[in-house]
């Protein structure tokens, strides 16, 4: 008998298993109408498909009370954190759905590997520049352009998580590069308006000599994404053909000298070069007088380094024409979602004028719909302004599906060109042949 | 009587069985399962997310194998390995020595090298890279002995990065090997060293002629350990490089190639698994390679 017991008992954890194996392997299987409809059919309102309803507000649709969402977000600052949770705590109050975090770190290779095996959250942070890949992929749903108030943001930023006309996720805020200078060493209306005169002047090198022995007259940054805009200007495209890497152009190579020239001159450098973090540290360190930088080290320089006193101004034009990048990060839906109404209020609220305001205003970053940037006032704001005026003319940091690829690729060879070990045409062109090779 | 022995036998069996469950379930799961997944996804185009896959024969691995940074990640891998695993056991067995003789404090030192094995090896990255960096610690020293004219960005020259993380790992790793060798210094007879010295055999012909012979065996499997650690290097790289195995891939390894291939907007699973079974084979071949070496020459002098 106790054998029979125990023939049974290491049976029924053999079948367990299996059992439990298939299950997990099937779930990702469903596909993704089905498993949404699923999920509607469960709401109270089955006749509401939670997308398409207006009337799904918060307030309209008490079903969905005593609901739990997950959010995946990137970890950010103290204010960040804080901001989110005090954004999180309105919604709650407001809508009675309580809100799980969770809080990723290395972002798009947890959140993949999430989506592969069917646990990813309901509602996710997506980056504009892995925007598209994940729209093709099919791992966020579609919004009602009319649920999240598509015409309201401004149009870089909802272009960004649109394709085919359809909208894939609602932006929650931007931010847009500026030059940033010391006032202790850089008077106002000073620096260069041109990029010219500012790389390939004696500006830099004039002001090197008025400064202190290790500190440098500008810092740099070597991605792609702070590159951009100068390497695309007169209308050059880094990607062809949809896809393909196209750095070594004439074109871009040409745009890019100005950059070039001035580091191996040694007349701009990079953070690490001395020895700090990133352009926040070495600017707020007072190691170098100037830096171009998004707005989100204001409240950097704010917080950790508050007796820095200093200017923003809009990035100087290159070949006279005005230039910055902007980024930007929505929110999108899980195709898989458990809760997708909730998940929708959710995006709603966040990129609602109630929300996004709570958020930016702590967080220091700009609002993504025109009518919070007007009731938050950022434009009077004279640190700002120089932010929010970039946003008109500014490059989108997106490019189709491959510019992780060229934008790793770029940063490789880059950083040996700007040291004089390789030349920029010959830097850039095997940063096109080591991308297309991957590409394929 | 015989039906009873083999009910008895039956339920042995069963019991036996029941208890080699879990394992065989965990480990069937995770290791076996995986690797014929693995296997399975190289020999196909697949795209995890939408759950698509079409059979591709050795396209993956002929791909791979036909890309310049294949190349360039296998010779990186090589050179690393080629550095670091005989200097790691070369280490291991002096400092081994060092402390097996009686020197003062001895528990103290053993304690003292083998922290770095216990530190996590992300934080000794993050560590050596503020070591290497331009106003860190050893540039500063350089600089004021005037060995270089002026500091050098260790972790981003492509002359220097590879060589950086070689020495964090021959560092880092070579105290765990030291307690194998520790381990094993106790059981040489100490008749043997005593016999040397009446031979005249000074401390350096004791170690060469006594310690390094009696070591062969630790040393062959602290060999193979070592290169099979050095060829799947990945979080040293990893961090350094933020991911790109720059500068100019000069920290480019195996191991990170295949993480680029799978995630980020490549999503390419299945040249990943065909780079992964590359490696393995690498891998194996060098470990039968310094097996075979080891075992040609007898033990024990």
């Amino acid at each position: 008998m106790k054998k029979f017991l125990l023939l049974a008992l290491s049976l029924m954890l053999l079948l367990g298993t299996v059992a439990g194996c298939g299950q997990a392997a099937a779930t990702p299987a469903v596909s993704s109408e089905a498993s949404v409809s699923a999920k509607a059919s469960e709401e109270a309102t089955p006749e509401a498909t939670p997308e398409a309803t207006p009337e799904a507000t918060p307030e309209a649709a008490p079903s969905l009370e005593g609901k739990t969402i997950s959010v995946g977000r990137w970890g950010g600052n103290d204010a960040e954190t804080a901001s989110f949770a005090k954004m999180l705590a309105g919604f709650t109050a407001k809508t009675g759905i309580k809100v799980e975090e969770k809080v990723y770190t290395d972002y798009n290779v947890q959140l993949q590997a999430d989506m592969v095996s069917g646990s990813a959250p309901d509602v996710f942070y997506v980056d504009a520049y892995m925007a598209k890949f994940y729209i093709n992929q099919g791992l966020i749903a579609e919004l009602d352009p009319a649920v999240i108030e598509n015409d309201k943001f401004y149009k870089p930023l909802s272009n960004a998580f649109m394709l085919d006309g359809k909208v894939y996720a609602a932006s929650k805020d931007f931010s847009t590069l500026a030059l940033y200078y010391n006032r202790k060493w850089v008077k106002d209306g000073e620096v260069p308006t041109t990029l010219e005169d500012l790389l390939n002047g004696d500006y830099l090198t004039n002001l090197k000599k008025t400064l202190p022995a290790g500190v440098a007259s500008m810092t740099y940054n070597i991605d792609l994404a702070r590159n951009l805009d100068m390497m695309q200007t007169g209308g050059l495209d880094i990607i062809k053909d949809g896809k393909f890497s196209n750095l070594s152009q004439a074109g871009t190579v040409e745009n890019l000298k100005p950059l070039v020239d001035a580091a191996l001159a040694k007349k701009i450098v990079t953070p690490a070069d001395l020895g700090q973090g990133w352009n926040g540290d070495a600017f707020g360190n007072e190691k170098t007088a100037i830096m171009m930088e998004g707005n989100w080290v204001l409240g950097h320089l704010k917080t950790n380094f508050p007796n820095v006193d200093f200017g923003v101004v809009e990035v100087p034009t290159y070949k006279g024409q005005k230039h910055t990048m902007v980024f930007t990060v929505g929110y999108a839906l899980n195709v898989k979602a458990k809760e997708s109404a909730a998940g929708v209020a959710f995006i709603q609220y966040a990129t609602g004028s109630e929300g996004m305001t709570t958020w930016c205003s702590g967080a220091g970053v700009l609002p993504s719909r025109m009518d919070v940037a007007a009731a938050m006032k950022v434009a009077e704001d004279v640190k700002l302004a120089p932010h929010v005026a970039g946003a008109e003319y500014a490059t989108p940091w997106q490019k189709g599906e491959t510019l992780d690829i060229v934008n790793r690729e770029f940063g490789n060879y880059f950083a040996s060109v700007v040291k004089g070990e390789t030349s920029l045409e010959e830097g850039m062109k095997k940063a096109d042949e080591a991308a297309n090779a991957s590409i394929e | 009587m015989s039906r009873r022995v083999s009910r008895r036998t039956i339920g042995d069996h069963v019991q036996g069985y029941a208890f080699l469950a879990p394992t065989v379930l965990v480990v069937g799961l995770f290791t076996f399962a995986a690797i014929f997944f693995a296997v399975f996804m190289s020999f196909h185009k697949i795209n995890l997310f939408k759950l698509e896959m079409t059979f591709v024969g050795f396209d993956n691995f002929t791909k791979m194998l036909s890309l310049e940074k294949t190349r360039v990640a296998f010779l990186n891998t090589i050179r690393f390995a080629a550095v670091v695993a005989p200097a790691q056991t070369a280490l291991a067995l002096v400092i081994a020595a060092a402390l097996n003789s009686r020197i003062r404090a001895r528990t103290a030192f053993r304690v003292v090298f083998f922290l770095p094995t216990l530190t996590s090896s992300a934080a000794l990255t993050m560590i050596f890279m503020f070591l290497f960096s331009i106003p860190g610690p050893f540039n500063q020293i350089l600089t004021g002995l005037g060995v270089i004219p002026e500091a050098v960005n260790w972790t981003n020259e492509i002359r220097f990065a590879l060589k950086v993380i070689m020495a964090m790992n021959i560092w880092s790793t070579a105290p765990f090997f030291m307690t194998l060798y520790l381990a094993a210094l106790q059981d040489v007879p100490i008749s043997l060293y005593e016999a040397a010295a009446v031979d005249g055999a000074s401390g350096i012909k004791q170690f060469f002629h006594v310690t390094v012979p009696h070591m062969r065996p630790i040393t062959a499997f602290v060999f193979v350990t070592s290169i099979i650690g050095t060829l799947q290097m990945f979080d040293q790289a990893y961090i350094m490089s933020n991911g790109s195995g720059g500068p100019s891939n000069a920290t480019l390894t195996m191991a990170l190639l295949i993480y680029q291939d799978a995630f980020g907007m490549q999503n390419a699973m299945g040249r990943a698994s065909a780079l992964a079974l590359i490696l393995a084979a690498v891998i194996f071949t060098f470990s039968m390679l310094a097996n075979r070496l080891n075992k040609n020459e007898k033990p024990y002098g």
